[in-house]
C-alpha cells in the first residue's frame, strides 16, 4: 500500500445560489503529508473536516494548478480516509515548486512556521518541523563538538532561534545551552509532538495531528509549542540559572578566546579591587 | 473541412486533448458524416483532466465508438512521433483553457506547442478555437508551423461571451523560415476581430483533409505515469522558505545583516529594537561600574486611543485607535544571571542602579559595545573609514566631494551585486552629480577602469556597460539636469525627450519628464444619454471623466426566444399612437430605452422603420442559417412583412406561433403545425400582431445586466503619447541605466507616474538608480511601491498586491474598535454575537487606514542593504551651519492686535460650535479643512486681502458659517511688523532673504507684502508668481529677474521651489511667513538655501502667533520632521522615539492624527470644549 494517498477536490455540479448546473471541478493530486492543530489558529467553525496548518501534495502542473485553485477557494478535498478544507480567507501561504514535470505545492500558515513572526505574538506559538536535509548537513558540521548529540544539537539550534524570535527575554548564545533548552522543554512537556488520538471524536483543539507520510517527505517529526510568555519566562529563567551554575561548576568544554575558564568574571567588591594600590 | 475517401481498413484519427465530455469533437464528427457511412472510419482520441467530465467522456464509448478516452493531463501523454515513422493524427481539435501562463505567455500557446507534434506533417489539419486576441500570442508559432491559415469569428451571439475565433490550418511539412506575410495576417486578425469574417454555416472552399500515406496504421495515445519517488528524492522541504534553514546552526542567533554603507549611530536604537543584537554579550563602557549583559529589544505595537464615538445617550460606541510602537528592552545580567526589563524613556535617568534604568541609560552606558556590535553585525559593502575602498573616479571637470565620492563608490558596488541602489541624499548634497558620476563610471570609455577598481576592492560581479542613460525627473528639472550633465559629462550628447521621434535621436543622456512619460491623450466625460444603453446619465461630465465612471444603468436582456421576438416585434409596432393602444403599455415596456429617443429623433421615420425591419430580418435569417430551418422564424418573417405593410395577422396563426415558441423548435410536430400556420398567411389572411405581442410578452423571460459602458471617451487633442509605454513597447533594449530623480514622488501604487516608472524599471537588463531626498512620506505604504519595483529581496517577501500585508507587517494601522452595545468597556475586542438564533455580529475591529511610521525591522532588513544615506553633516567643511529658530509672537503695542486675536477667537468658537453640532450628522468631519485654514486669518485679516469667510466645502454646498471682520489696509499685523524688522536687520548684515508663503493662489497677500516691504524696507523685492512662470522656466526666471537684478528679498510659495532649483544659494535666510503642513516640503524648501554652493551660515525663522492654532500647527510639523529624520538615522532621540522608547504617547498620537483632527483636539482643549473629536 502506498504511503501517499490521492486527494480530490469535491465535484460541484450545482451552484448553491442559482442552483444552475455548472462545470464540475474534480481534480486529483497525490497527498504527501499534512499537519493540523485547530487550537493554534482560528480555524473557523468546528466540523469533521481537517483544516491543515501544513499540507503538501504533488501532481502534474495542470492538475496542481486546477486543484489548488479550487482548494484555495475553500472547496473541500477528499482523501481516502479524511476530508480537508482550507477556509477561503485563511492566512495560508501557498508555495509551488517544480521538480521535473511534477509540481509540488505546499500550503502552510507562515505565522506558525516562519522563523520570524510578523509581530510580537501574544503567546509563544509555533510548530517546529525542520527538514531532514538541513539537520543532516548541520549535524555533520557539529560532529566534532557534539559527537553523537550532533543531530539533536542542530535541531536545538534552530529550535532556540524560534524561541529567541518570540521571547521577550534574551537567550544565551551557546549551542550547549540551546541543547539543554531543547531537551528540557520536551521533558517538561512544554513542547509536544503529534497526538496519538486519531479519532476526530476524541480530539482536543490544542492537539497536533500529523500524517505518517510527513517523515517520508523529508521532514523531522513536528514539535508544537504553545506557551504564554509568563510560563516561558519562568522556564527560561530556571534554565539559564541551571546553565550558568553548571558552567561555573564544570567550566566550559573549550577555553574561550579571553583565556578565562569561567565564562563571566564575577564583579569584585570595591574593598577587594586593590585599585588603591598605586602602580 | 472535407474528408478524403477512405478505402476499407483505412482510418482517420482526430485528437482532442481538452475534450471535456466530448460534445464538441463528437459533434464535429457527426457534422462531417451526415450520411453515417464514414463514422466508423473517423477514430476520436480524447483526453480530459477533470474527473467528472472524463468519466462522462469515457461513458460515451458505448454510443460513440470508435472513441478512445483518457482521464489525464494533456501534457503527460505519449504517442509515437509521426516524424519518426509513427502514425500521427489527421485532425487536431484544440479548444484549450483560456488563461495566462508564465513561460509561454498564454496557456493556449503551450497547448498548441505540445499538441502540434501529434499532427501528421504536411497532412494534418488544426482546428484551433480560442479568443481572437490569443491568435496574436500564437501568431509566430502558427506562421512557422502551419500553412493555409483561415480564421473566422463565431457568430455574434456566441462571440460576445468569450470573443472566440476558429482558426483552421494545415501543419507544414517542416518549420517555415520565411513566414512574414502569414504572420502579418495573423497579427491583423488578432488586433481587431472586425478583420475576421463571421463563421458561415457552410464554407465555400473547405480545407481538405488529405489521406495520409500510412492510413492503415493505428495511432495510440498513452498516459505518462508520474515518477513520485524520483520527485521526492529531489524535493527539499522548506528550501527557500524563511524558516531559518538558509543559515548555519551556529549563526542562527545574532545573525549578520549586510548593509550598503555603515548604519548611522542613531540606527543603534532601531537595530536594538529589531532584535539585531540578540544573544550578543555587551561589555559596559566602565566595567568597574556595570556588568556585562545580554540585551534584547522587542518591538511591540500597542493601540492608543485617538478619538471616541458616542451614541445619543453619550455612551462610547467605538474608539478610533492607532498603533504606536513600544520598545521593550530586557537584559540578562551576566554577573547575577538575573533578567531585568528596562523602563521606557528617551532621556537618560543618570541613576546608577540598573533597576531604575531606561532604554536611554542602556545606550549611554553600553554605547561602546553597541557601536562595536553595529560594525560587526552590519558589515557594510562600502566602508568610508577605509580609504582603500574608495574607487578611482573617471575624469570629469567636476570633482565630487568626499562624501559624494563614497556614495558613488557604494552605488557601483551595489550594482555589481545585482541591486538597484537607493541614493537617499539629503536635499542639497548633490544627488544629480552623484547620479551622473555613476553613469559616467559605467560609460563604455570608463567601464574597464571601473571594473578593475571594483575588482581591486573584491567585487567581481557583472557590471553593465551604459551607453545610453535615461533620466526621469519632474518637468521643471529638465533644464537643470541638462546643465548638470554639461558640468559633469561635457562631452555627452543630451536629448530631452518630448515626443516619440526623439527616441530615435542618437544621444548618451536622454532626459524624460515624468509628465511626458505618463500622459497620453485627454479624455472627456459624457453627459445626457449613455451611448451603450441609452439610459440617462445622472452624473456630470467632469465627474465622469475624473472618476472614470461607467454606466450604472441596468439593461434588460431577453433570456428566451419569446423575449427576443417580443422585443423585435415591439420595436416594429411601437409608434406615436402606441400609448393609447390596448397593448401599448406592453410594447413600450418591451422596447429598450435607447430605441425610443432614436426613433423620435429620426428625421425619416419610414426609412428608420424599414431599416429596423431589415435588421430584424437579417437577425432571423442568421438564426435560420445557424440552427437549420425553423418554421417559426419563417412565420415571424411573414409577420414582420405584413406588419410593415400595415396588414393585420389572423389570431389563429398567431396563437399557433405562440405554441411554436413553447414547443421544441425542431420537432416534426412543430414543423407540421407551422406549415399549417403559414398557409393562411400566404393567402393574405390577417393576424392581430398586437395580440401576438401580448402573448409573446407573457411567455418571455428576461435577465438584467448592468450596462457598464464607460462614461468617458478619448479626445485626439492634444495628440500625446505616454513615452514610458512607447519605450516599453518599441525601445526595450535602448537604455542601460535609469536615474529616477525625486523617486519619492512615485510612491503611490495607483498613480500614473508610478506606473510609468515601473514600466521603465521593469525593462530587461536595466539598472535603476533611485535618487531622492526624503524617501518616506511618513506612512509605511509610501515605501511599498518603489521597493516592490526595485528591490529583488523585497519582492521575495512581498508580492505586487501585498500592500495590505506590508502595512500589517511593517506599518502602523488606524482601526475602529467597536464596543459592545450598552457598555463602555473595550476589553473584549471580539465581535458580539446575538446567540444561536441569528448569525448577526456587532463590534470587533475594523481597519480604517494607516498611521504614520515604519517598523525598524523594515529599515534593517530592506532599507539599509540597498540604500546609501548621505547627510549634509557628512559634507563636513563643505557646508556652513544652519540654525532653525521658532519665533513666538505676542501683541506688541497696537490696540488692534488684541482686536485681531479677539476676532480670531470668535471665529474659532463659532466654528467649533458648528463642528460639535455636526457630530452626528452627515456633515461630520467636513469642516476640519476649514479649521486648518482658520489660523491663516491672522495673516490675512486686512481689507486689501478681501473678505475672510468660513464656509463648508464646495462639495457640501459651500454654505457660509462666519464672515470675519477685516482691518484697514494700513494696519500691519504683529507678524508683519516682526517680518519688516527682521528684513531690515538682515539687509543691514548684507543677507538676502527668501520669504515662504502658502496663500499665493491670488496675488493679494504677496502684493500686500511687496507693498509693505517696498515702503518700509527696500524696493529690491520680487514675487515668483507661479501662474506666470511655468515650472520649466523657474530657474531661468530666477537667474534673470532675481540674481541679475540684485533682488534682495524673494517672496515665493514653498511648493514652487522645493525641488530642483540650485540657484537660490545666494539667499542666506529663509522666513516661513506661512508655514507649510508638509514635513517633506519644509525640509526640501530649506534645502534650496542650505545646499552645496552655500558659503554663509543659513538661518531658518518660523514666526507664529503664540497660543493660537498656528503654534499647534508648528508643533505638528516639527513632530513630522522628527519622524522623517529617524528613517535616515539623523537624530538619536528621534530614533529612540521612533522605536517606541518614549514614555509619552501624546506626541506620537498627535502625529498620527490628521492635521484637522489634531488642530481640533488642541483647540477644544484650549477652548474648554468637550473632548469630542470629529473623526
Amino acid at each position: 500500500m502506498s504511503l501517499f494517498r490521492s486527494m480530490k477536490t469535491e465535484k460541484v455540479q450545482r451552484d448553491p445560489k442559482t442552483r444552475k448546473v455548472v462545470k464540475t471541478r474534480e481534480f486529483e493530486v497525490t497527498l504527501l503529508g499534512w499537519l493540523s492543530s485547530d487550537g493554534l489558529w482560528d480555524a473557523g467553525k468546528t466540523d469533521d473536516l481537517t483544516k491543515p496548518i501544513y499540507i503538501a501534495y504533488l501532481g502534474t502542473e495542470q492538475t496542481c494548478k486546477a486543484f489548488t485553485a479550487n482548494f484555495r477557494a475553500g472547496r473541500k478535498a477528499t482523501g481516502d480516509d479524511q476530508a480537508f478544507k482550507i477556509p477561503k480567507k485563511s492566512p495560508h501561504r501557498w508555495t509551488h515548486r517544480r521538480e521535473g514535470d511534477i509540481n509540488l505545492t505546499t500550503a502552510y500558515i507562515p505565522e506558525l512556521f516562519h522563523l520570524e513572526p510578523t509581530t510580537t505574538p501574544e503567546r509563544m506559538s509555533f510548530v517546529f518541523m525542520p527538514p531532514a536535509w538541513w539537520v543532516t548537513a548541520q549535524a555533520e558540521l557539529l560532529q566534532d563538538d557534539f559527537g553523537k548529540d550532533a543531530t539533536e544539537a542542530a535541531r536545538a539550534a534552530l529550535f532556540a532561534a524560534y524561541l529567541d524570535r518570540r521571547s521577550t527575554l534574551p537567550l544565551v548564545r551557546d549551542l550547549r545551552f540551546h541543547l539543554q533548552l531543547f531537551r528540557a522543554i520536551q521533558d517538561q512537556k512544554l513542547a509536544t509532538g503529534p497526538s496519538a488520538r486519531v479519532s476526530p471524536w476524541f480530539r482536543e483543539p490544542s492537539d497536533l495531528f500529523a500524517s505518517r507520510s510527513l517523515v517520508a517527505c523529508g521532514l523531522d517529526p513536528p514539535l508544537c509549542v504553545d506557551l504564554s510568555h509568563d510560563d516561558f519566562d519562568a522556564f527560561l529563567t530556571e534554565q539559564t540559572t541551571t546553565y550558568f551554575e553548571e558552567e561555573i561548576q564544570n567550566g566550559t568544554h573549550r577555553i574561550p578566546t579571553n583565556r578565562r575558564l569561567l565564562p563571566i568574571p564575577p564583579i569584585t567588591g570595591p574593598q577587594l579591587c586593590l585599585d588603591f594600590v598605586a602602580p | 473541412m472535407s474528408l478524403p475517401e477512405l478505402d476499407y481498413g483505412e482510418e482517420l484519427h482526430v485528437l482532442d486533448p481538452c475534450a471535456g465530455d466530448g460534445d464538441a469533437v463528437l459533434g464535429l464528427r457527426h457534422n462531417w458524416d451526415t450520411s453515417g457511412t464514414m463514422r466508423h472510419k473517423v477514430r476520436i482520441h480524447a483526453c480530459e483532466l477533470e474527473g467528472e467530465r472524463a468519466r462522462a467522456l469515457k461513458d460515451r464509448w458505448h454510443t460513440d465508438r470508435p472513441l478512445s478516452a483518457l482521464h489525464a493531463d494533456a501534457f503527460h501523454l505519449r504517442w509515437e512521433d509521426p516524424a519518426d515513422r509513427g502514425r500521427g493524427v489527421d485532425v487536431l481539435f484544440l479548444n484549450p483553457p483560456y488563461d495566462h501562463e508564465p513561460d509561454f505567455g498564454r496557456l493556449e500557446l503551450k497547448f498548441l506547442d505540445r499538441s502540434t507534434p501529434a499532427l501528421v506533417p504536411g497532412h494534418g489539419v488544426l482546428m484551433f478555437l480560442v479568443p481572437f486576441y490569443v491568435l496574436g500570442h500564437c501568431a509566430e508559432f502558427l506562421a512557422r508551423h502551419y500553412l493555409d491559415h483561415r480564421a473566422w469569428r463565431l457568430p455574434d451571439e456566441e462571440f460576445k461571451h468569450f470573443k472566440q475565433a476558429l482558426l483552421v490550418a494545415r501543419r507544414a511539412p517542416m518549420p517555415i523560415s520565411f513566414h512574414g506575410p502569414a504572420l502579418e495576417r495573423l497579427q491583423a486578425w488578432a488586433d481587431d476581430a472586425a478583420n475576421l469574417p463571421v463563421l458561415p454555416q457552410v464554407c465555400d472552399d473547405p480545407l481538405a483533409v488529405k489521406k495520409p500515406d500510412n492510413a492503415r496504421t493505428s495511432f495510440e495515445l498513452q498516459r505518462v505515469p508520474l515518477d513520485i519517488t524520483a520527485a521526492l528524492e529531489r524535493f527539499k522541504p522548506w528550501d527557500g522558505d524563511p524558516v531559518g534553514v538558509d543559515t548555519d546552526a551556529t549563526r542562527l542567533l545574532g545573525a549578520r545583516f549586510h548593509t550598503a554603507t555603515p548604519p548611522k549611530p542613531a540606527h543603534i536604537a532601531l537595530a536594538l529594537s529589531a532584535g539585531m543584537f540578540n544573544g550578543h554579550r555587551l561589555q559596559p563602557n566602565d566595567p568597574k561600574r556595570h556588568p556585562p549583559i545580554l540585551a534584547k529589544g522587542l518591538f511591540e505595537r500597542e493601540l492608543v486611543e485617538v478619538s471616541a464615538r458616542h451614541n445619543d445617550d453619550g455612551e462610547v460606541t467605538a474608539t478610533v485607535e492607532v498603533e504606536q510602537p513600544r520598545l521593550r528592552i530586557s537584559i540578562l545580567r551576566l554577573d547575577t544571571y538575573e533578567f531585568r526589563t528596562l523602563r521606557p524613556g528617551v532621556v537618560p535617568t543618570g541613576l546608577e542602579s540598573m533597576d531604575s534604568w531606561n532604554a536611554a541609560d542602556l545606550l549611554v552606558h553600553y554605547d561602546g559595545a553597541l557601536a562595536q556590535l553595529m560594525r560587526t553585525q552590519f558589515p557594510p559593502l562600502h566602508d568610508p573609514s577605509d580609504p582603500r575602498q574608495l574607487l578611482d573616479m573617471p575624469p570629469s571637470p567636476r570633482t565630487p566631494f568626499k562624501v559624494q565620492h563614497h556614495a558613488i563608490s557604494a552605488a557601483l558596488k551595489l550594482i555589481t551585486t545585482g541591486q538597484n541602489p537607493f541614493l537617499v541624499a539629503e536635499v542639497g548634497t548633490g544627488k544629480s552629480t552623484m547620479g551622473l558620476f555613476i553613469a559616467l563610471a559605467l560609460a563604455p570609455q570608463n567601464r574597464d577602469r571601473t571594473v578593475s577598481e571594483l575588482q581591486r576592492c573584491g567585487f567581481d560581479g557583472p557590471l553593465p556597460t551604459v551607453e545610453r542613460t535615461l533620466i526621469l525627473c519632474p518637468p521643471h528639472l529638465l533644464t537643470s539636469w541638462k546643465d548638470q550633465a554639461k558640468a559633469v559629462m561635457p562631452e555627452a550628447r543630451v536629448k530631452i525627450l518630448r515626443k516619440p521621434s526623439d527616441l530615435d535621436a542618437d544621444a548618451d543622456l536622454y532626459i524624460l519628464s515624468r509628465e511626458t512619460a505618463k500622459l497620453g491623450h485627454r479624455r472627456k466625460g459624457l453627459e445626457g444619454q449613455c451611448p451603450g444603453c441609452g439610459g440617462p446619465i445622472t452624473t456630470g461630465a467632469k465627474t465622469n471623466r475624473n472618476r472614470r465612471l461607467r454606466c450604472p444603468n441596468v439593461r434588460r436582456h431577453p433570456a428566451n426566444d419569446s423575449a427576443r421576438f417580443a422585443r423585435e416585434l415591439a420595436r416594429i409596432l411601437v409608434d406615436v399612437h402606441t400609448a393609447t393602444h390596448k397593448y401599448g403599455a406592453v410594447a413600450l415596456d418591451l422596447v429598450d430605452e435607447r430605441f425610443l429617443p432614436l426613433r423620435s429623433r429620426c428625421p425619416d421615420p419610414e426609412a428608420a422603420y424599414e431599416h429596423l425591419r431589415q435588421r430584424a430580418l437579417r437577425w432571423i435569417e442568421r438564426h435560420i442559417d445557424h440552427d437549420g430551418y425553423w418554421p417559426a422564424f419563417g412565420q415571424l418573417v411573414n409577420l414582420y412583412t405584413l406588419c410593415a405593410h400595415g396588414a393585420n395577422v389572423q389570431e389563429q396563426s398567431a396563437q399557433e406561433l405562440i405554441e411554436v415558441k413553447k414547443g421544441k423548435p425542431t420537432s416534426h410536430y412543430t414543423v407540421h403545425c407551422c406549415s399549417n400556420a403559414l398557409y393562411p398567411i400566404r393567402q393574405g389572411t390577417d393576424i392581430d400582431a398586437w395580440s401576438v405581442l401580448e402573448d409573446l410578452a407573457r411567455t418571455a423571460e428576461w435577465y438584467d445586466e448592468v450596462c457598464d459602458e464607460p462614461l468617458y471617451q478619448a479626445t485626439p487633442d492634444p495628440r500625446r503619447v505616454p513615452l514610458a509605454k512607447v519605450i516599453q513597447r518599441r525601445y526595450r533594449q535602448k537604455f542601460d541605466l535609469i536615474l529616477a530623480d525625486e523617486a519619492h514622488e512615485y510612491n503611490n501604487m495607483g498613480s500614473a507616474q508610478t506606473h510609468a516608472l515601473h514600466r521603465l524599471v521593469g525593462l530587461p537588463d536595466i539598472t535603476t538608480v533611485v535618487l531622492t531626498g526624503s524617501l518616506m512620506g511618513g506612512y509605511a505604504s509610501s515605501l511599498f511601491a518603489n521597493f516592490q519595483a526595485l528591490s529583488p529581496c523585497f519582492r521575495k517577501e512581498m508580492g505586487r498586491d501585498d500592500l495590505r500585508l506590508f502595512i500589517d507587517r511593517y506599518g502602523y494601522r488606524k482601526v475602529l474598535l467597536s464596543h459592545k452595545a450598552g457598555g463602555n468597556s473595550k476589553d473584549d475586542d471580539k465581535p458580539k454575537t446575538y446567540g444561536t438564533v441569528t448569525d448577526r455580529q456587532v463590534g470587533g475591529i475594523k481597519f480604517l487606514g494607516e498611521a504614520p511610521g515604519i517598523l525598524p525591522t523594515f529599515l534593517m532588513h530592506h532599507l539599509l542593504p540597498v540604500s546609501i544615506l548621505v547627510h549634509k553633516d557628512d559634507l563636513d567643511d563643505a557646508l556652513p551651519p544652519i540654525t532653525e529658530q521658532p519665533v513666538a509672537l505676542e501683541p506688541d503695542g497696537d490696540p488692534r492686535d488684541g482686536e485681531v486675536l479677539f476676532e480670531y477667537e470668535r471665529l474659532r468658537n463659532k466654528l467649533l460650535d458648528v463642528i460639535a453640532e455636526n457630530r452626528f450628522t452627515s456633515l461630520r468631519g467636513k469642516l476640519l479643512g476649514a479649521l486648518v485654514e482658520l489660523p491663516s486669518y491672522l495673516d490675512r485679516c486686512t481689507e486689501d486681502q478681501g473678505p475672510f469667510t468660513v464656509r463648508y466645502p464646495e462639495s457640501e454646498g459651500g454654505k457660509l458659517i462666519a464672515r470675519a471682520r477685516t482691518f484697514p489696509s494700513d494696519y500691519a499685523t504683529p507678524k508683519e511688523r516682526w517680518l519688516l524688522r527682521e528684513l531690515n536687520k538682515r539687509l543691514e548684515n548684507n543677507e538676502k532673504v527668501i520669504v515662504f508663503l502658502r496663500h499665493t493662489g491670488t496675488a493679494r497677500l504677496p502684493e500686500r507684502l511687496l507693498r509693505l516691504i517696498g515702503e518700509q524696507v527696500t524696493h529690491d523685492c520680487a514675487w515668483l508668481n507661479t501662474k506666470k512662470v511655468s515650472t520649466a522656466k523657474r530657474e531661468t526666471w530666477i537667474n534673470k529677474e532675481i540674481l541679475a537684478k540684485g533682488v534682495k528679498i524673494l517672496l515665493v510659495n514653498a511648493d514652487a521651489v522645493r525641488t530642483g532649483l540650485n540657484n537660490l544659494v545666494t539667499f542666506t535666510t529663509a522666513i516661513w511667513h506661512e508655514l507649510t503642513w508638509s514635513a517633506t516640503t519644509y525640509r526640501q524648501a530649506n534645502g534650496r538655501v542650505h545646499r552645496i554652493g552655500q558659503t554663509r551660515p543659513v538661518s531658518v525663522l518660523v514666526p507664529y502667533f503664540a497660543g493660537t492654532a498656528q503654534e499647534t500647527g508648528f508643533d505638528l510639523v516639527a513632530q513630522k520632521v522628527s519622524a522623517s529624520l529617524q528613517v535616515v538615522g539623523l537624530d538619536m532621540q528621534a530614533a529612540l522615539e521612533a522605536a517606541g522608547a518614549s514614555e509619552e504617547s501624546s506626541a506620537s498620537v498627535a502625529t498620527a492624527m490628521a492635521l484637522g483632527e489634531a488642530v481640533y483636539r488642541a483647540m477644544t482643549a484650549e477652548a474648554g470644549h468637550d473632548e469630542e473629536v470629529a473623526a
